[in-house]
């Protein structure tokens, strides 16, 4: 495959070309295994499993490069960007750097944002706690991410704080290739919200390769919402892992609003007793855009729960994917688990593939799993119009309403609000989000 | 304000009604009465403009105006109202969220301005008052986990707020108690007036003890068979339907 071998010789020149000199020992040598496992590793084909329905291939005809300068970001799109009326504390990552001139964060915040540089410098083997652990050294984009390690941060916030201003990581690309490498360390008892938010500047193509890894210390509630609304014409390939120990809870949500190609991959470890993992989706793809799922929740330990739900939009000539795995390991008794995925057909030109498994090798456990493609309902929508409602309004409403349950499990209202005026807006619709107090 | 003549429908071939005709004037309440499909749910959905059915020949004016060109949410616009015999549940729309859209669709069509949320939720609030209904209703999402009753109910709150000019009524007696009968017809009789029309499809004549017709029809295989007054369903009431058969039967011999 001579692509492959161009696809791999551009991206190695180019990290072993990057000036990091000053960067730490322990970086540079990550950064050399990274390249010469990337090198080892096939481009994935369809034949390999969880990469059967993918279109990642379209990155083989499309090479990029890292940005050379920081863009400057104009007040506009920073502001477009908002939830309301909402107050966070707000880190901006140009073409995946951080910015420090556009933080807001309030000072009594007890969040701790620093660049991966700094965390090396300052946090006992970070090298070995966080970045080897959450990095899987058979996937090849995660090696090319590691490869090129340098951009990202390090979040951290101290055991027992409770950090009610959600921590919005804005990820502006103006189209180039984009690596950042996000560690969230979560300590004991502490409960925190943070907002992945990938948004691009313009309609540029682009390929953002980004990793997160999270680390819920015992106790630790995270609410982590991952919102991805890049160019149309870009690539987007995210992996997102947490490790979770004993009655930690994790509330994860994916929102796939925009972009090209949308690879979203999630694990979560349910590594100690008693662990809550929340994992919802929601993609909305439109045109000839595609946007593909994989999840992994792994029960490790006993009395664990984890309720799953992904839901696709499909318009156009659009291709959907979710391929969801739960595994149940020996000592996992006690599991209950939960999978559903359920596609909306809204066109007859448009595809959704979904593979949900349930893999269980402990005994005592309560599993389900469900899928399902359709369209919209007949019946509800003769319903609507028979109360006065459009038929493209009575449809934008049945739409939202397919969608909605997935983001109520989002705590802060503005930024369900926000995500609902979003899918509306894409959908077209002529129909409001209007909330009426009784 | 209707009339139909000789209406003919069907659905995948099979013809339901075989030449209806009906006239309703503003202010009169007529019940359709009739055994299990006789074809009185066609008739309430063809006016209400469900495209499964097919009208093969025959006529609708309503208000002058040729009813069949109409868009179901166009039907409504000008003031029909169907009450479903089985209303559809439709999770994620709250009940509120439904309503208020309604009524500005509906509002929009004829050149008014949308009712911002206060005012709307001054009308609701009248609406549910004269119902007797509890407000937590608004909130929730529209029929879902509503008893059969609460279903019944909602729809006629619906057309409380809506105000049609013509309201259908699709069995919306069946499957309640005599409380919620007794509340659901208080409703309607609160709701009707000289200037609109009721036509109420029932199979048993206990709705009528509490919203009394002007006129009953009898509906038998596809056509109105018999038309008279309330006494006629009451005769049907005591004597069922196979007397009318046999009336039939010797018309045709």
């Amino acid at each position: 495959m001579a692509n492959d071998q161009l696809f791999k010789t551009h991206y190695t020149a180019l990290a072993a070309g990057i000036s990091g000199n000053s960067d730490p020992d322990a970086v540079i040598s990550l950064r050399k295994s990274a390249i010469r496992e990337f090198a080892e590793l096939s481009f994935p084909t369809k034949k390999d499993e969880p990469w059967k329905y993918s279109k990642v291939d379209g990155l083989l005809s499309s090479l990029f490069s890292p940005a050379q300068n920081m863009s400057a970001v104009s007040d506009s799109l920073l502001s477009s960007a908002r939830f309301g009326n909402l107050e966070t504390d707000r880190y901006v990552f140009v073409d995946g750097k951080l910015n420090p001139a556009l933080t807001q964060k309030s000072p009594d915040s007890s969040v701790s944002v620093i660049t991966l540089k700094e965390a090396f410098a300052s946090v006992p083997n970070f090298a070995e706690t966080f970045l080897s652990k959450s990095t899987d050294k058979s996937d090849l984009f995660a090696n090319l991410g590691s490869a090129f390690l340098q951009d990202g941060a390090f979040i951290s916030i101290p055991d027992r704080k409770i950090q009610t201003r959600p921590v919005h990581l804005l990820f502006i690309s103006t189209g180039n290739l984009v690596q950042p490498k996000l560690i969230i360390s979560a300590g004991k008892s502490s409960e925190s919200t943070f907002i992945e938010h990938f948004i691009s500047d313009g309609n540029p193509a682009g390929f953002t390769n980004v990793s997160t890894g999270l680390f819920l210390a015992e106790n630790a509630v995270v609410h982590h919402t991952k919102i991805t609304d890049e160019s149309d014409n870009g690539f987007h390939i995210g992996r997102i892992e947490a490790f979770q120990q004993t009655n930690s809870t994790w509330k994860s949500h994916v929102i796939t609003m925009g972009g090209g190609m949308v690879r979203n991959e999630v694990t979560a470890r349910l590594s100690g007793e008693g662990v809550n993992c929340l994992m919802n989706g929601l993609y909305l793809v439109t045109g000839t855009h595609h946007v593909e799922n994989i999840t992994l929740i792994d029960h490790q330990k006993p009395n664990g729960t984890s309720q799953e739900s992904y839901k696709g939009i499909l318009s156009d000539k659009s291709t959907g994917v979710f391929d969801g795995k739960i595994i149940v390991q020996k000592d996992a008794q006690k599991t209950y688990a939960n999978q559903s995925n359920r596609n909306l057909l809204l066109s007859d030109e448009a595809t959704a593939d979904s593979k949900p498994q349930l893999e269980i090798y402990a005994d005592d456990v309560n599993c389900f799993h469900g899928a399902t493609v359709g369209q919209l309902d007949e019946m509800q929508l003769f319903y609507l119009q028979s109360r006065g409602i459009g038929e493209p309004m009575a449809k934008a409403m049945l739409t939202h309403a397919f969608a909605v349950d997935v983001l109520n499990s989002i705590p802060q209202t503005e930024i369900r609000e926000y995500l609902d005026q979003q899918i509306l807006e894409r959908l077209h619709s002529p129909f409001h989000f209007e909330e009426t107090e009784v | 304000m209707l009339s139909i003549k000789n209406l003919h429908a069907s659905i995948g071939g099979n013809e339901i009604l075989k030449g209806i005709s009906l006239e309703v004037k503003a202010g009169e309440v007529h019940a359709i009465m009739g055994p299990n499909g006789s074809g009185k749910s066609t008739l309430s959905k063809v006016l209400a403009g469900r495209e499964e059915y097919e009208v093969t020949a025959g006529s609708v004016e309503y208000l002058g105006k040729n009813l069949l060109d109409f868009s179901p949410e166009d039907r409504a616009r000008e003031g029909i109202f169907l009450a479903f015999q089985y209303p559809v549940e439709i999770p994620g729309v709250t009940n509120i969220m439904f309503l208020r859209t309604a009524l500005n669709e509906i509002r929009k069509y004829h050149g008014k301005e949308p009712l911002e949320g206060p005012e709307f939720l001054k009308l609701v609030r009248e609406k549910t008052k004269i119902l007797d209904l509890d407000d937590s209703l608004l909130k929730r999402p529209v029929n879902e986990g509503f008893s059969g009753g609460e279903k019944k109910r909602n729809e006629i709150f619906q057309m409380a707020v809506l105000e049609p000019k013509l309201a259908i009524l699709d069995e919306t007696d069946s499957g309640l108690d005599i409380d919620a009968l007794r509340a659901v017809s208080d409703g309607i009789n609160k709701l009707k007036n000289k200037d609109n029309g009721i036509i109420m499809v029932t199979h048993y004549q206990r709705l009528l003890d509490y919203i009394v017709p002007d006129f009953v029809h009898v509906l038998l295989n596809g056509k109105i068979v018999k038309s008279g007054t309330r006494e006629l369903a009451l005769e049907l009431e005591e004597k069922g339907y196979d007397w009318i058969r046999e009336e039939q039967k010797e018309e045709v011999v």
